[in-house]
């Protein structure tokens, strides 16, 4: 089986206050999901990331993958979904058949939740989203799926494409079975792209809510527990 | 202009066409998508009144429940027999994956949470939900776009008298490659937690399940509802989560009692007036997304809170 995730670098400053490089969390778990499945039934997973060079050490020495391919190049640049469809594809045609295709549900800074829908287009592939547990079942993939208020058991035949939302992630231990031991670097010449096409272009970004960020000051818990009762009473 | 507009829930696409209807200029043309098998004949001739160019009714019986490569494909038949400039979805989370994988298929664009659009010179200026809904980012696309909005409010709309023209589009579609093998209802609450004025949401940091119990004797007397972030959810505290990705809210004040400084959970509450979040650890982000904080001893404040509840609200 081999199995390829896509893990997105955060470096935004509003999702991680100190600064610190980190991955996305749903697709860190989608990751581990897959290293799952592959550590029961045999194979490779194969961990797949956009980004400059530095982002190297994210996937030096990464649980869960048994293979690391960094797509860096200078013209990957502010990059939209499209874009970074396209960069995935080309990355995907240069390497052997996958089983899986497993990416994060959505990302929590453009929270645009478009790249596995576009990607499983491109390849023709059939798509189970938002799942929150997978499991392989002989040559299908099985997930449960939360579509609103509704649980779905879903299956489909591999090739398959799966995004998963995070919400399990809570508690859950990685796989530490493999590790990722080299990270190879692909640029824009060995994927064959010339040129991206950016389709969504920022103007601009504004906070959408300013809270008033109030410290409650107390003495004792009762006068903490008064303050709070207070203010729901205002409401 | 050509607008298009569809969406999987009927209430929905009514919402949207009512507000196209509104909006649209004389020059626009706009016409409203629908399912046949999926909406009954009835609403399908309901949406005939409002002030639309065409009804376009596609019809195929593998469209009577959602698929997302069926509905992607339909609405691809649509674009290639009518074409449109623009084409507006509603906000459901299959409206929002239809725009995905159709934007992919067409290869035009997408936005989705669209909070709100206009068209200048042929470019359209979207502003939508950035990081997770804590920020607001205002996008430049060109036609054709697709566009699934964030929410889609009820509005007044006139009725035409003479009905709109209707048009049935037969398609072909292959049967679906994901095969639904069970369907159950998760949550019974979703309603009840949307339209609460008072939330209590807890996470992480609140461990024993005596100290919840408590918290639901806290809730009932202030009127409150009881939900969790996802934390709780995987330890089947709860059957639903509030996050960006799970349920937002919308309550007149929410208290955060243990929750982490999560994205996806702060981005849940910004359409929340008042959040107050009483937490142990100091450096959470989720302290800077704050009306009011407080960091304390959240076990004590649990107990201390249900007592001056019970005698404060006497």
């Amino acid at each position: 089986m081999r199995a390829a995730a896509f893990l997105k670098p955060l470096d935004w400053n509003i999702s991680n206050e100190k600064g610190k490089l980190i991955i996305n969390p749903s697709d860190y778990f989608a990751l581990n999901e897959a290293a799952k499945i592959v550590k029961v039934r045999g194979g490779e997973v194969v961990a797949f990331m956009i980004g400059n060079k530095e982002y190297a050490q994210l996937l030096k020495g990464l649980y869960g993958a048994t293979e690391a391919i960094l797509l860096s190049d200078e013209i990957f640049t502010e990059l939209d979904p499209f874009s970074k469809a396209e960069i995935i594809v080309a990355a995907l045609k240069k390497s052997k058949p996958f089983d899986l295709l497993i990416f994060g549900e959505f990302s929590h800074d453009s929270s645009h939740g478009l790249l596995p829908y576009i990607v499983a287009e491109k390849l023709n592939l059939p798509h189970i989203s938002k799942a929150i547990r997978i499991w392989n079942e002989d040559s299908k993939i099985v997930c449960e799926c939360v579509l609103g208020n509704e649980l779905y058991i879903k299956e489909a035949r591999m090739p398959v494409v799966v995004s998963m939302l995070d919400v399990l992630a809570y508690g859950k231990v990685p796989v530490y079975d493999f590790q990722v031991k080299e990270v190879k670097i692909w640029d824009s010449k060995f994927l064959g792209i010339k040129e991206l096409q950016r389709r969504l272009k920022i103007i601009e970004k504004r906070e959408a809510v300013r809270r008033k960020n109030i410290m409650i000051e107390f003495s004792s818990y009762e006068e903490l527990a008064d303050k709070v009762i207070e203010l729901i009473k205002l409401k | 202009m050509r607008i298009a507009c569809f969406s999987r829930y009927y209430s929905t696409l009514e919402k949207v066409v009512k507000k196209l209807s509104k909006e649209k200029n004389e020059k626009d043309e706009l016409n409203c998508i629908a399912f046949r098998y999926l909406f009954d004949d009835s609403a399908i001739e309901n949406l005939r009144k409002y002030d639309v160019n065409k009804v376009v009714m596609i019809s195929n019986i593998l469209l009577m429940q959602y698929d997302l490569e069926a509905f992607t494909n339909a609405l691809a038949e649509y674009y290639k027999k009518y074409g449109f400039d623009l084409l507006i979805l509603g906000n459901s989370l299959e409206d929002k994956e239809v725009a995905a994988r159709l934007s992919s298929k067409l290869g035009i664009s997408a936005v989705t949470n669209c909070l709100s659009y206009k068209i200048e010179n042929e470019k359209i200026i979207v502003e939508r939900f950035h990081s997770s809904g804590l920020l607001i980012a205002k996008i430049e696309l060109s036609t054709p776009s697709i566009l699934s909005l964030y929410r889609v409010e009820d509005q007044d709309s006139k009725l035409k008298e003479t009905p709109a023209d209707l048009e049935i589009l037969k398609i072909p579609l292959s049967v679906s490659r994901v095969v639904i093998r069970d369907k159950l209802k998760l949550s019974e609450r979703y309603q009840e937690i949307q339209n609460s004025k008072i939330l209590i949401c807890i996470g992480e940091n609140v461990h024993e399940e005596k100290e919840l119990k408590e918290i639901y004797e806290t809730a009932k007397i202030i009127g409150a509802t009881v939900v969790g972030d996802k934390s709780c959810y995987a330890r089947e505290w709860f059957k639903e989560w509030i996050a960006f990705s799970g349920i937002q809210a919308s309550a007149k004040i929410c208290l955060s009692i243990g929750t982490k400084g999560d994205i996806d959970y702060l981005g849940a509450l910004t359409g929340t007036d008042t959040v107050i979040f009483l937490n142990e650890e100091p450096d959470t982000l989720a302290l800077k997304f704050s009306d009011y904080h407080a960091i304390c001893d959240i076990h004590k404040l649990i107990h201390v809170l249900k007592k001056r509840a019970k005698k404060k609200f006497k």
